[in-house]
């Protein structure tokens, strides 16, 4: 059983003698005269530990060690998403991933490709409102070359006109893929563009089709330049690996790079006032009705993170909560019904999803919801709700860090939207911790039937 | 929103998730009071997970009662003699354990996992479920009503429309072609008594394996096991095979699956394959990565790189216990789909005639070989090879001999199998897409001998 209670410290630097509560090994683990310096630390369990040191460019690489399987993974974290798009620009961060693997000066397309694969490695990257990430899975002896090849494309990646043209076409198609021609990625566009009118959450993460077909290959250098630097990167090393080797690794690689200062970031535009739930009909290719209820929350650094994973366990996510149990299985309403807290960097949402049975009306099964979500706010859970919640959360935890690249994706998903991959660490004690008075204070106060949007796809 | 999710693995080997760490013993089978056990102990993963697999499965179910083992395992979680649904998911919930059953081709399935402070508790709800099922009538209507629903949602999916239509059209008339799901008109004829059928045929002691991973030692895990198994009823394991696959007509017949407004088609074509037995499984597992298993692979480098038509693209083979399945997919935008499907299956036959260089074949062996790792990465990944060989009866020695088996194939071993086993010419082609926008274009393909068109609602195959 891995204990799930954490401990965790700050900063450190290597040049300094130990303070007391500072894990030995980590500190030890920093290569002399590289310039790292030990920022934070956490240790989880026996020997498992994670560590974030800083490289004097600004460059942060977090290190958890797991012997379990001779696997790694090495992510790189960019702190640059759809919310640093511009209006008229949407879809370039998106865009811009697919480019990363178009090669460079050292290393033309398709050599990144062809040493990571025949070197066994998994390689991906995703794009999000908050973060671009980049990942190699690997068979731990091989992690240098993922290294030598991020570090490259980094900053020496070169670009044609063909080859932004080619990739253009593939973003279309996924575009096609997962927005226009599969109803629920459409409900969830129109659901953020109402959600955060006027906000850079409000911008889809793919790009308006008009968007992609006005970005130049200027555009693209311009973004490149902009975001892509070592001051606004995150590695991430999770797996069968020792810290110093890859401290060893990250300084030899990246040391030198450049620092280069990245925009500060704008502050967005708070929420639009709450004068009623907002309401949406799409005609969509659906054979019957399905629903799609949002709210505005809080960001991933908040606490009230925790109690909002309460509610959606008490009212949604299993077959025992009550909204499921009432559509689905008394009013026969539904056929499924699904909930979810996702918090963000600088704001968060809640959705509720309900796929209604044939012949049934969307309005009843809304009702439901809002009465079910007011009747929590009012009495809170029971407290065996409250304990299944507690339970329930702790496995899904420890559900999301069997292999090596899950947990990696975990810290780096936590540094880059909550700023702190140690919260992390602290999921299990932060359920454990949420009262009934938590539980109605966010029912009431966030999920109010007051500040919801609710976009429904009927059948055209 | 990332690159490249459309490779749905390379071959074979996204279905093997071969069987163990080089030098670490392969998981044993063991007997337990007449279940047979697979156990792998992955101290520290926090979690027990459980798979209680009864072979049976949707290929055994009757023509005209499509759809019975997946109602059947449904219903196992419908009631017991003293636990109602709602005290079956209630108990299971407060544990924050999982619980699920459902049918696949080659077994019913019943699987959950549990933190290990619970696994008692987790355990005697599973084994009532296992043993007890009542079968109430109200839920039995519940349940079929709710798969129902499950089918009509099937539209809404172009992906899974694709793979439904595409085994249906390449299997018609074999008991591969019926959805496990069932069909909506086989679902509406299903009785309560169908499903009593049903778990008295197929649910006892020699039809079940036990698959135990994770935070468990094998003591524990022999002890699951036999409380697991306490209830179910005697009997021996039943045998069963598939009749061969139908000899398919010679040329390339096609089915547009029509659904309206499509600006995008999901195309999917192939043919019936290999077993696991057949010596042409290494050569033909590296010769097919070589094709579509990676983002450098020829399929994916002209399909996505070169033109930019699809966002996925593969090339897959499921090997089986008697023939398995080769399939090529990918989803190109209206205009592009006629060229690319001429270029997917022009690239197949280039390669079925032409072999591939020595360069390529060493590229995809070097894949295979060094990813094998994460063939074993988990505990359950290794329980699930073991699975595999007692299922898909994998000959001895396969995981063992995996790596080397890889690394023995040259270019002669693979352009060999790939002219044996690659069939661009007699392949099934499923495009779910708009008929009027598709028909014409799809008539000019060199080789093709049958459009047919059938409605994206059609509940079977004229």
């Amino acid at each position: 059983m891995i204990p799930v209670v954490a401990l965790a410290g700050a900063a450190a630097s290597s040049e300094a003698a130990p303070r007391q509560d500072v894990p030995v090994d980590a500190t030890a683990a920093i290569p002399p005269g590289s310039g790292i310096r030990l920022d934070a630390w956490a240790a989880w369990g026996g020997d498992v530990t994670a560590a974030r040191y800083v490289l004097g460019n600004g460059l942060s690489v977090i290190v958890m060690r797991d012997p379990s399987a001779p696997i790694a993974s090495f992510q790189t974290w960019l702190g640059v998403g759809s919310r640093q798009e511009a209006t008229g620009r949407t879809g370039i961060a998106h865009l811009f991933e697919h480019l990363m693997f178009k090669g460079t000066a050292r290393h033309p397309h398709p050599v990144f490709d062809t040493l990571l694969e025949r070197a066994g490695a998994q390689t991906n990257a995703a794009t999000w409102l908050d973060w671009t990430f980049y990942y190699e899975n690997l068979p731990a002896a091989q992690l240098d070359l993922a290294v030598r090849l991020e570090s490259d494309r980094l900053v020496n990646l070169v670009l044609t006109q063909e080859q932004l043209d080619s990739e253009r076409e593939v973003v279309k198609n996924e575009r096609l893929y997962r927005v226009d021609n599969d109803p629920d990625g459409a409900i969830e566009e129109a659901l953020f563009e109402r959600l955060f009118p006027g906000h850079p959450y409000a911008r889809p993460t793919l790009g308006y089709a008009a968007d992609l077909d006005a970005l130049t290959l200027a555009d693209c250098l311009a973004f490149y330049r902009t975001w892509y630097s070592p001051g606004n990167v995150t590695l991430v090393v999770a797996g069968d690996v020792q810290p110093r080797p890859v401290l060893d690794l990250v300084a030899r690689y990246y040391g030198a790079l450049r620092p280069v200062e990245v925009p500060a970031a704008v502050p967005p535009p708070g929420p639009v006032a709450a004068d009623g739930p907002r309401y949406l009909d799409l005609p969509l290719p659906v054979a019957v009705e399905r629903v799609r209820m949002g709210w505005r929350t809080v960001p991933a650094s908040s606490g009230d993170t925790f109690a909002l994973d309460v509610v959606n366990e008490v009212l949604f996510a299993t077959e025992s909560s009550r909204v499921h149990d009432r559509l689905v299985e008394r009013l026969s309403l539904a056929s499924d019904v699904d909930g979810a807290s996702e918090p963000l960097a600088l704001d968060g949402v809640f959705v509720v999803d309900v796929f209604l049975n044939e012949g049934q009306s969307s309005a009843q099964a809304i009702d439901v919801v809002f009465e079910e979500l007011e009747r929590l706010a009012r009495r809170g859970p029971t407290k065996v709700e409250l304990d299944r919640a507690r339970n329930h959360l702790e496995a899904a935890f420890l559900r999301s860090l069997v292999t090596a690249g899950a947990r990696a994706t975990q810290l780096g998903a936590y540094e880059r939207t909550a700023g702190d991959f140690r919260r992390m660490f602290g999921f299990v004690d932060g359920v454990r911790g949420v009262t009934s008075a938590d539980v109605r204070r966010v029912a009431g106060k966030l999920l109010a039937r007051s500040r919801a949007v609710v976009v429904t796809g009927r059948p055209r | 929103m990332d690159r490249r999710s459309g490779l749905r693995g390379a071959g074979i080997a996204a279905f093997l998730a071969a069987g163990l760490l080089a030098g670490e013993a392969m998981a044993q089978v063991v007997d337990v009071d007449g279940v047979r056990l697979i156990h792998v102990e992955q101290p520290g993963l926090g979690l027990v997970q459980v798979e209680v697999v009864i072979e049976g499965g949707s290929l055994q179910d009757p023509q005209g009662r499509e759809g019975v083992a997946n109602l059947a395992a449904s219903m196992l979680l419908r009631g017991t003699a003293t636990r109602s649904y709602r005290a079956i998911m209630g108990q299971v919930n407060d544990l924050g354990a999982t619980i699920e059953a459902e049918a696949q081709k080659d077994a019913i399935v019943v699987a959950g996992d549990v933190m290990p402070r619970y696994l008692d508790r987790w355990a005697a709800i599973v084994a009532d479920v296992l043993a007890h099922p009542s079968f109430p009538a109200d839920a039995f209507r519940q349940e079929r009503a709710l798969v129902l629903e499950d089918i009509r949602n099937l539209q809404d999916d172009d992906d899974e429309l694709a793979r439904h239509f595409f085994a249906r059209f390449l299997y018609r008339g074999h008991p591969l072609g019926r959805p496990t799901i069932g069909f909506a008109a086989s679902v509406a004829r299903l009785r309560r008594q169908d499903c009593v059928d049903y778990y008295r045929r197929f649910v006892r002691k020699g039809n079940v394996i036990v698959v135990v991973a994770g935070d468990l030692s094998r003591e524990g895990a022999v002890g699951l096991a036999r409380t697991l198994a306490a209830g179910v009823p005697d009997g021996p394991r039943d045998a069963m095979r598939l009749p061969t696959p139908p000899v398919p007509a010679k040329g390339l017949r096609v089915l547009i699956v029509d659904k309206p407004d499509r600006t995008q088609t999901q195309v999917m074509l192939g043919h019936s394959s290999i077993a696991w037995s057949d010596p042409d499984l290494f050569p033909l597992l590296v010769g097919n990565t070589a094709m579509g298993g990676t983002f450098t692979s020829r399929l994916v480098r002209e399909i996505r790189e070169v033109r930019g038509w699809s966002y996925g693209v593969s090339s897959s083979i499921t090997a089986g216990l008697d023939f398995g399945t080769l399939v090529v997919a990918f989803f190109p935008g209206v205009k592009d789909t006629i060229p690319a499907i001429r270029l997917a299956l022009d690239l197949l036959g280039d390669a079925a005639v032409n072999g591939l260089p020595e360069e390529e074949v060493a590229f995809a062996r070097d894949h295979l070989a060094n990813q094998f790792p994460f063939r074993v990465e988990t505990a359950r990944k290794r329980a699930d090879e073991a699975l595999a060989d007692l299922l898909y009866e994998r000959p001895a020695g396969f995981l063992s001999g995996y790596v080397a088996s890889v690394k023995s194939q040259d270019a002669a071993a693979v352009s060999a199998a790939l002219r044996r086993q690659y069939h661009p010419g007699e392949a099934a082609i499923v495009v779910v897409g708009t008929a009027k926008d598709l028909d014409a274009g799809l008539k000019t393909i060199p080789g093709v001998t049958s459009v047919e068109v059938v409605p994206y609602t059609a509940d079977a195959l004229p």
